[in-house]
């Protein structure tokens, strides 16, 4: 035996256990991978994994299979057999490179190692990584393949829809593809038979019978009808999703299968909230040139990326007033489902003028598409005051003043006056002068108020100082109040009212009288006219003793006042036109004949009312329900078409459910359940007592 | 004379006279002592005979008897040094002797002296009178429904209430749902845990409210199933005679023209003119044809005094009247209606009705007489109107001014409930007595069922039929089954065989047996129990035996002739 086939011998049983330990850890792992490359990459590329792990695993075990060479094999030698005497080498050695002692050794230990086998230098198995090895190795190709997709589903579903081509057909697999308008910016999604979408959507079913049928269909409850076309293996049908559907999956041979519901949502309107101003109604700031508006408008789907702002602007005063509209576009920003519009107006640039207003309001309309949605905010109103004070700088002398027209009620000046009477002792007389005179000037305000509605005179155009004027005539002197001591044609002047209150120089005119106006009086009748005269000329007294510092002596006038003003208001009537009955026209022919035929008896009795009413269809129905015996649904599904509920799908499919099993009762729980939900409640009857028995009756007879 | 005793004596004086025929017809007769023991024997041995049958009655010495029943704590069980028996009903007791019911007990344990019953209390089976004095420590009530009041039958969409009563649920509600599943009324639970609700029915026909009661943390303590048999009936012939029209009236007629109540109406309209149907004429005949005549006070007052009397006379017949007020009442008329036990005032007051939104306005009514019964009562449970009998009549006074505000204000439903509570009352009585079916039923307990014909019979939930031995008009049930049984008497009648909860039973059980208990009563009067017959046994076999020796043997026989 030569040295190399020597060697070849002895260590080949070792070389062999250490690639079979390689092999041992490597299979499950290249498994393993395999496993997972057939979840996510498919067979091709599981195979491919499968070869490239197996030849990794080769190579390493070749590479691990380097170690045990002759020197290995010497040292191994050399160490189990003691009687080999440490000249194992001799025996790897060529043999002609030996000596002749050293051939003799060399006899001698080959005689040893006679009976010695080579499998007694192979290495144990690895057995700790051979198990975790297969462990993990079963466990992760185990999970790549049994794992639950993303959706729930099994994976591999194709694979286990393999069934006998035998037998009615029966839905093995089935998808529902919905696909919202592309304006919402949802994504298509898969979803089940049962599913709530947005109104519009498209939907792909897709389903699977096995064994095919000859003919599919969609069936409605409502009796509509999708037909599902063959293509290959799948049976597919598309609809747009225009209300809301109940509907089951036919087959031609197939037991009808069991309800299933699509909710279409419909799309809601954009909402608008007002950010900013606070108040619908807002009073321009002195100096403000600037408006600014804001809007925030959220949508389910989307907002359109810009609204339209719609300005009016009023011109002019009193009755003749014009609107000027105007409208700008405004863009949004934020995120498509909640947008925010800002608009800044100038005011000066709008053509705003004192006592008009900007009346803005913003126009949003949603991306549905087609026929958007539109909605429109409230409006918001800048008022600029009509009594601002004009602007006058160096216009000293030509400067109008211009005041608010505030007045003190008849009731509030009577309150102060009554005030300042208790407070008589803690003034000093000058300043309770002052106090009873700015009362004095409230009352004369008032009384020229009131005055005006009479028609007495209350121009503040200013009175010429001469008589150079022709003198108007007097129209009414009996309206006019005059002091006493004055009348109308005493031949002087009396004098005209400076409305301008708060300067108390012209006495003269302020105790003066006005000359009347008939044409300024408002229309009033006689009696309120006479009882508004009386109010006024108590006020003047009021006001000629608060003048002259006596509130107590005005008090009792100021209540007159006080009385006949409250006396006017509860005066007023309302007056509405007569509208008279619509009688039928009257029969010439037959009028005073005493022919009576073809005329009703005169009741007014109702007509007798049908049992249960308008619930007759649904009573019966829901009565019938309670026993085991069929029932004729038919027409309470006609019923309820007419009379719809508030959840009709819900009613169609407990009435579904019963014509489909007769015999469940759970189902005509449910049924009865929606049938009474869905009628009206019946108007109360009256139940009847019972008379009693005989004992009872005599009982009853004799009480007293 | 016992039948008994008639035997006994009779089977003695023919052995006696045997015995005589015997002593003549023998060849070797018995010496006189002899013939003087054996019929001495004879009758002894009758009358041991009599005592081992019907052993003489001996005063009971057995102590108190203790009963334990449903919900009996171990502990109570164990303490008791007297004779314990468990009911069936005691399901959590062992090592106990059992009994299968009281009867029974008292049959085994002869002598008792009393009762003492721990636990629930007695089931329904066992609610007797022993005669013997009964003691009995109740156990708390369950958690939940302890009591249930059910409402009658009712018209069609007319209301009814549930009472009931709650225990230990506090901060809890109850809640009455409809049979679609809806609450249609609800109310917080009071500290005493009573409680009432108030709903419609809805089509006629057996209809299953649920009373649901839940905790303070609004999880369900209990649910229970309210039977509600909404039924058609003739409605009553009305006739409204009113002294003006407004809107009360127009309400009244609208609801009546939907409820299907033919409404005659007469309004005066000034001047002997009169709108509506032909103009009433209140005579016999007429108010005989009439279940309910409206009156108020303006056309009261236009009736004659011989009208009136006839209206009265009617009503003692069976009309019912409604005297609405619409105003001011005249004085004369006041006291017409004062007479008749109605006092009302000028003055109107605020009325509110419970859990309505609605203030109305009612004429001040004063205390009438003490024989009128509430009507309506306000949300403070004042009554409102009163109705009283007039012979097989009623009359009732209506002083609400404007209860059509509450069709204003939506709730026509109640409106309608109001008015249909108020015809109900007060209309003529129907002549055929009403079928009456105890409340409650539940399986294998009794049901009463009165006012049947001859002919009655009772379809069970699966198909099944019973027929009942109706006796004197009555008739017992014991269903077996859950669920709505139809009674057939001819007319279709259906009721509700449903469990109540344990609350309720243990409820029942526990007042049923407080009634039976007195815990005054002493043992003196525990009736004698019938004493031992084995000693009388053995001594009528010995004077069995002795006379038998006698006769067989030869000793005192005269020699042979």
């Amino acid at each position: 035996m030569t040295a190399d086939a020597f060697v070849a011998q002895w260590v080949r049983p070792a070389r062999l256990r250490n690639n079979a330990n390689a092999f041992a850890v490597g299979l499950p792992l290249a498994l393993a991978a395999a496993g997972l490359a057939l979840r996510f990459g498919g067979l091709a590329a599981a195979t491919l994994t499968l070869v490239l792990g197996l030849a990794l695993t080769a190579g390493i075990g070749a590479w691990r299979s380097r170690r045990f060479d002759r020197l290995w094999l010497v040292r191994q030698l050399d160490a189990a057999r003691p009687d080999l005497e440490d000249s194992a080498d001799l025996l790897v050695a060529p043999e002609a490179g030996l000596g002749p002692l050293q051939r003799l050794q060399r006899r001698r230990i080959e005689t040893r190692l006679a009976n010695f086998e080579p499998s007694a230098f192979r290495p144990g198995w690895h057995t700790h990584a051979i198990a975790g090895a297969w462990l993990a190795g079963l466990a992760i190709a185990a999970a790549a393949l049994f794992w639950p997709a993303a959706d729930g589903t099994a994976p591999f579903r194709r694979a286990a829809t393999i069934v006998s081509p035998s037998g009615p057909p029966r839905l093995i697999a089935q998808r529902l593809r919905v696909a919202p308008p592309a304006y919402t910016g949802l994504p298509a999604r898969d979803a089940a038979l049962t599913a709530r979408a947005p109104v519009g959507s498209h939907l792909d079913w897709s389903l699977r019978f096995a064994p095919l049928p000859t003919n599919a269909a969609l069936q409605s409850v409502d009796g509509h009808r999708i037909p599902l076309a063959r293509q290959g293996d799948d049976w597919v049908a598309s609809a747009r999703l225009d209300s809301s559907l109940l509907y089951r999956v036919v087959a031609e041979g197939a037991a009808p299968g069991p309800l299933h519901r699509i909710d279409a949502v419909p799309d809601a309107p954009p909402g608008i909230r007002v950010i900013e101003p606070e108040r619908s109604l807002t009073p321009m700031a002195v100096g403000q040139t600037r408006w600014s508006l804001t809007f925030d408008v959220t949508d389910d789907h989307g907002v359109a990326t810009a609204a339209l702002l719609r300005i009016i602007v009023t011109q002019g005063e009193g009755e003749n007033i014009t609107f000027r509209e105007t409208s700008r576009v405004i863009p949004g920003t934020g995120d498509r489902r909640r947008r925010r519009f800002d608009a800044v107006l100038d005011i000066p640039a709008l053509g705003l003028t004192a006592g008009n207003d900007i009346v803005a309001q913003l126009i949003v309309a949603d991306n549905r598409s087609p026929n958007p949605q539109t909605s429109r905010s409230p409006s918001l109103i800048l008022r600029w005051p009509p009594d601002l004070g004009r602007e006058a700088a160096g216009l000293d002398g030509m400067v109008k003043t211009v005041l608010p027209a505030y007045f003190r009620s008849q009731r509030q000046i009577i309150i102060d006056t009554e005030a300042l009477i208790k407070q008589r002792r803690k003034l000093p007389a000058d300043r309770f002068l002052a106090q009873s005179d700015t009362i004095g000037v409230d009352q004369r305000t008032l009384r020229l108020r009131y005055g005006g509605l009479l028609g007495d005179e209350t121009s503040e155009a200013p009175v010429l100082p001469t008589s150079d004027e022709p003198e108007k005539p007097v129209e009414n002197p009996k309206t006019t109040a005059l002091p006493s001591g004055h009348a109308a044609d005493d031949g002087h002047d009396h004098g005209a009212a400076k409305p301008v209150f708060g300067s108390a120089e012209n006495v003269i005119a302020d105790y003066g009288h006005a000359h009347g106006e008939a044409e300024g009086a408002t229309l009033l009748d006689p009696a309120s006219s006479g009882l508004l005269r009386q109010a006024v000329d108590a006020m003047w007294e009021s006001e000629l003793n608060l003048r002259q510092g006596a509130p107590e002596k005005a008090l009792p006038f100021a209540y007159t006042a006080l009385r006949r003003i409250k006396e006017v208001q509860q005066a007023t009537r309302i007056y509405l036109s007569r509208t008279g009955p619509e009688l039928p026209p009257i029969d010439l022919g037959r009028r005073l004949s005493g022919d009576r035929k073809g005329l009703g008896a005169p009741t007014l009795a109702p007509a007798p009312r049908a049992s249960d009413g308008a619930n007759a269809i649904p009573a019966a129905a829901w009565r019938a329900l309670a026993g085991p015996e069929p029932v004729a649904l038919d027409t309470v599904q006609s019923w309820a078409t007419a009379n719809p509920p508030a959840d009709p799908l819900a009613l169609a499919a407990a009435i579904d459910a019963v014509v489909h099993d007769p015999g469940c009762m759970s189902c005509r729980k449910t049924l009865r359940a929606q049938l009474w939900a869905a009628m009206a409640p019946p108007p109360a009857q009256v139940m009847r007592r019972s008379a009693g028995d005989a004992a009872g009756q005599r009982y009853q007879d004799a009480l007293r | 004379m016992t039948p008994l005793a008639m035997v006994v004596t009779l089977v003695a004086l023919l052995g006696i006279g045997r015995t005589l025929w015997w002593q003549r017809m023998s060849p070797a007769p018995s010496k006189p002592w002899r013939l003087a023991i054996l019929i001495g024997l004879q009758l002894v041995s009758a009358a041991l005979l009599w005592l081992t049958l019907e052993p003489p009655l001996q005063s009971g010495n057995a102590g108190t008897l203790v009963i334990a029943t449903a919900g009996t704590p171990r502990l109570a069980a164990l303490a008791t040094s007297d004779t314990l028996v468990a009911l069936p009903e005691a399901t959590d007791l062992s090592g106990v002797t059992r009994v299968p019911d009281l009867a029974s007990a008292l049959r085994r344990h002869p002598g008792a002296t009393g009762l003492r019953v721990i636990g629930a209390g007695l089931p329904a089976r066992d609610q007797i009178a022993t005669g013997l004095p009964l003691g009995f420590e109740p156990i708390a009530l369950p958690r939940g429904l302890v009591s249930l009041t059910l409402p009658p039958a009712v018209a069609p969409g007319a209301g009814f209430q549930v009472g009931g009563s709650v225990h230990d649920v506090p901060g809890g509600r109850v809640g009455l749902l409809d049979p679609a599943g809806r609450i249609v009324a609800g109310t917080a639970i009071t500290t005493t845990g009573d409680f009432t609700l108030a709903a419609n029915a809805g089509a006629a026909g057996p209809t299953e409210f649920t009373l649901r009661i839940t905790d303070s943390g609004r999880r369900i303590v209990e649910t229970a199933i309210v039977p509600v048999v909404a039924a058609e009936a003739a409605q009553p012939r009305v006739l409204v005679v009113a002294g003006s029209a407004g809107p009360d009236l127009k309400y009244l007629r609208r609801w009546g023209a939907d409820a299907g109540i033919a409404i005659g109406t007469s309004i005066a309209a000034g001047n002997a003119f009169d709108i509506g149907d032909a103009p009433p004429r209140l005579d016999a005949a007429n108010l005989a044809k009439l279940d309910l005549l409206v009156l108020d006070e303006r056309s009261w007052a236009t009736l004659s005094s011989s009208m009136r009397a006839q209206v009265l006379a009617a009503v003692r017949a069976g009309l019912g009247v409604v005297l609405r007020i619409t105003g001011p009442v005249p004085a004369p008329v006041r006291q017409e209606w004062a007479a008749l036990g109605f006092v009302s005032d000028d003055a109107t007051e605020p009325l509110r009705l419970p859990d309505a939104a609605t203030t109305l306005s009612q004429v001040t009514t004063g205390p009438g007489r003490v024989d009128t019964a509430p009507l309506l009562r306000s949300a403070t449970g004042e009554p409102v109107a009163q109705w009283r009998n007039l012979g097989r009549g009623r009359i009732g006074l209506w002083p609400v001014i404007d209860l059509y505000t509450l069709v204003l204000a939506g709730d026509a439903r109640r409106h309608a409930a109001i008015w249909s509570d108020v015809f109900a009352t007060l209309a003529r009585p129907q002549p055929q007595s009403v079928l009456r079916i105890s409340p409650g039923a539940s399986p294998e307990q009794r049901v009463t069922l009165c006012n049947l014909g001859t002919a009655a019979s009772v379809r069970h939930p699966d198909g099944a039929i019973t027929t009942l031995v109706v006796d004197a008009g009555c008739a017992g049930f014991w269903p077996r089954l859950e669920g709505w049984h139809e009674l057939r008497a001819p007319a279709a009648t259906p009721f509700l065989v449903t469990s109540p909860g344990a609350g309720r039973i243990a409820a029942q059980a526990r007042r049923a047996t407080l009634e039976l208990a007195s815990p005054g009563k002493s043992a003196a009067a525990a009736p004698r129990v019938r004493g031992a017959s084995w000693p009388w046994f053995i001594a009528w076999a010995a004077a069995s035996a002795l006379l038998w020796w006698l006769e067989r043997s030869r000793f005192g026989r005269t020699a042979t002739r």
